[in-house]
């Protein structure tokens, strides 16, 4: 009987004062959102870090350290300080316990992006993400020695369309003097975004990488001997190195044994790495960005409980008046304590409905936008307990919250000597 | 003139296989108070390769001279060979196979399989490297495991893991004292 006197109290309190109790829900909303925004996105910055390969068992380059290794050939920062030798990589291949291999040779650059030379592999093996292959967004693979497919972040910055043609530049870096002029590539295909460094690279066949540097051999172009696309496709292309090569293990139990032959190889110095392994190191060692995240999250964590704090006293501040009628009719102070809590908590808990509506609706809409512009991957998940964990903390501070006018109403009561008879 | 070209020719291949040979067959790192674990995981096998400087487990690294120090490595050995080196928080591993290979020993190696061992990079630095493969069951359902080895051995002041399994691969590394470690992918 009496829940469901202070229920009907409370509805019609409610009711009585929705508009204000409207703006302070947006209030609340907002701040819910923004605390669970924070969280959501500190941990996909982090999955969107590490899912940039996977699938990858090992990738084997010339002897060096494994984040190096990493860094240039799958995120592309740095260079290699020497390549491996084209006959090492035919005898990788002839070793039935490698499932498949992707060929990387490195060196040239397309306006500052990477020019990855590889083969057909690379789109038929590669994955990232939760095992995520490639895919193209328009038009096909190359095929032709001088057919290029651009990355999604590429074909975007310099709006390239498929069947263009476009010329590489020799070395690296943005602005290269020497061009490879004689020989342009026709855009045969883009590549879907990824939210990876796949999307800052153009793709070549090792053939076209070959073939644009006959006549090169001096470091600059002589004139007369570099090809044309006629003289091109008469020749045969074998590259003497390449620089990287990704490898798939049919059975992963021997990822480790593999790893430490090709450590011990004796042909020439090489390093096997595991990607994985690489990557977390590597986040390791970048755990004083995600500890400034997690301080970043705890600040907001603070700040919004005691913004919500704050909102919610106001509005019971504001309902002394109404209060003072019900006591006066016999309200009891366990009612009016009831009254408080439950609008407390029912404010919170709309709050938190409406925070997950709008930060699920929003990264529904948004997510494709930030891939195709800004190259973001964030993805639809589950909340991790963690999230939950924030989420309920709401509620619960509103209950604590809500227990300060009960018990200052309790305290009035007594003072003014009418408490005893009433409390029954 | 043409002698001295194929001599000159000669000697650069032989600087050059040389070189390579060499380059390719360089020594590995050596840290005390660092170890290193290495798991790999399908069903309910695990294999692991764990690879230390002798000092972290025996507290010397030269071949063990008086009888006190020849029981120290036979015990060592023993229990590096009957011991599982990654188990779940249960203890429901079983070692079906090791090898504890080392150049510590009073006899230059110690193991436990009765093969024999070749050794190609002896040098004064001496490692232990064992390999292990185990039988958990259980093990799909807990990914969180156990390692005895930095408890067992004070010497060991980081121990560095790195595993692979069915959801990927990962790393992390256990201080002194740390024992339990979460099988995640990265």
């Amino acid at each position: 009987m009496k829940a469901r006197l202070a229920l009907t109290l409370a509805l019609a309190s409610l009711w009585h004062r929705r508009k204000v109790l409207a703006l302070v829900c947006l209030t609340l909303t907002l701040s819910v959102s923004l605390l669970l925004g924070i969280q959501y996105l500190r941990t996909e910055v982090k999955q969107s870090f590490t899912s940039t390969i996977s699938g990858t068992d090992l990738i084997v380059g010339a002897r060096s350290g494994q984040l190096n290794l990493l860094l240039y050939t799958v995120f592309h920062i740095g260079d290699a300080t020497n390549n491996i030798r084209w006959s090492t990589y035919q005898s990788l291949k002839e070793d039935s316990r490698l499932d498949w291999l992707i060929p990387i040779s490195l060196g040239d650059s397309y306006r500052g992006n990477r020019v990855v030379a590889t083969d057909e592999n690379f789109l038929k093996h590669f994955r990232y993400g939760r095992d995520l292959p490639l895919e193209l967004a328009e038009g096909q693979w190359f095929e032709g020695v001088f057919d290029v497919v651009l990355g999604a972040g590429v074909a975007r910055s310099l709006a390239h369309q498929v069947g263009e043609e476009i010329v590489l530049s020799h070395g690296g870096g943005r602005t290269s003097f020497s061009n490879h002029d004689d020989t342009p590539f026709t855009v045969t295909g883009i590549l879907a975004p990824t939210g990876t460094p796949v999307d800052q690279a153009v793709y070549i066949g090792l053939d076209g990488m070959e073939a644009m540097h006959v006549g090169w051999e001096s470091g600059v172009a002589i004139p007369g001997r570099t090809l044309t696309r006629e003289q091109a496709a008469r020749r045969d292309f074998t590259p003497d190195a390449i620089t990287a090569a990704f490898i798939g293990i049919e059975r992963q139990v021997l990822t480790f044994r593999i790893q430490r032959e090709i450590n011990q190889f004796a042909g020439e110095p090489l390093s096997a790495i595991l990607p994985g392994v690489a990557l977390s190191e590597l986040w390791r060692l970048m755990g004083q960005f995600e500890r400034a995240l997690v301080g970043i999250t705890g600040f907001v964590v603070i700040t919004s409980l005691i913004g919500l704090i704050a909102v919610l006293l106001t509005l019971q501040a504001q309902r002394a008046h109404e209060i003072a009628v019900l006591r006066a009719t016999g309200a009891s102070p366990a009612l009016i304590a009831s009254l408080y809590i439950l609008e407390c908590v029912a404010l919170a808990l709309t709050a938190c409905v409406m925070a997950l509506a709008l930060g699920m609706a929003g990264l529904a809409l948004a997510s494709p936008w930030l891939l195709a512009n800004y190259g973001l991957q964030i993805e639809l998940r589950p909340l991790t307990p963690e999230e939950w964990t924030l989420l309920a903390l709401v509620p619960a501070a509103a209950f604590a919250v809500a227990l300060i006018p009960a018990f200052n109403t309790w305290r009035q009561s007594r003072r003014l000597g009418f408490g005893e008879g009433a409390d029954q | 003139m043409t002698l001295s070209r194929a001599t000159n020719a000669l000697l650069a291949a032989t600087i050059l296989t040389a070189s390579a040979t060499f380059a390719s067959d360089n020594p590995g790192a050596h840290q005390h108070g660092h170890a290193e674990l290495q798991l790999a995981q399908e069903g309910k096998q695990i294999d692991l390769i764990f690879t230390s400087p002798a000092y972290n487990l025996l507290g010397f690294e030269y071949r063990a001279r008086s009888d006190e120090q020849k029981a120290l490595v036979e015990q060592v050995t023993n229990w590096l060979g009957q011991t599982p080196l990654a188990d779940t928080r249960e203890g429901s591993c079983t070692v079906m196979n090791a090898v504890v290979h080392h150049q510590a020993g009073s006899d230059d190696h110690g193991h436990n399989d009765g093969h024999d061992h070749d050794h190609p990079n002896e040098s004064s630095h001496s490692d232990f490297e064992v390999t292990q493969t185990l039988n958990c069951s259980g093990l799909q359902a807990s990914q969180s495991l156990v390692t005895p080895l930095t408890t067992r051995f004070s010497g060991i002041e980081h121990l560095g893991i790195q595993w692979v399994w069915s959801e990927g691969q990962g790393s992390t590394q256990l201080g002194h004292g740390e024992s339990t470690f979460e099988l995640r992918t990265r």
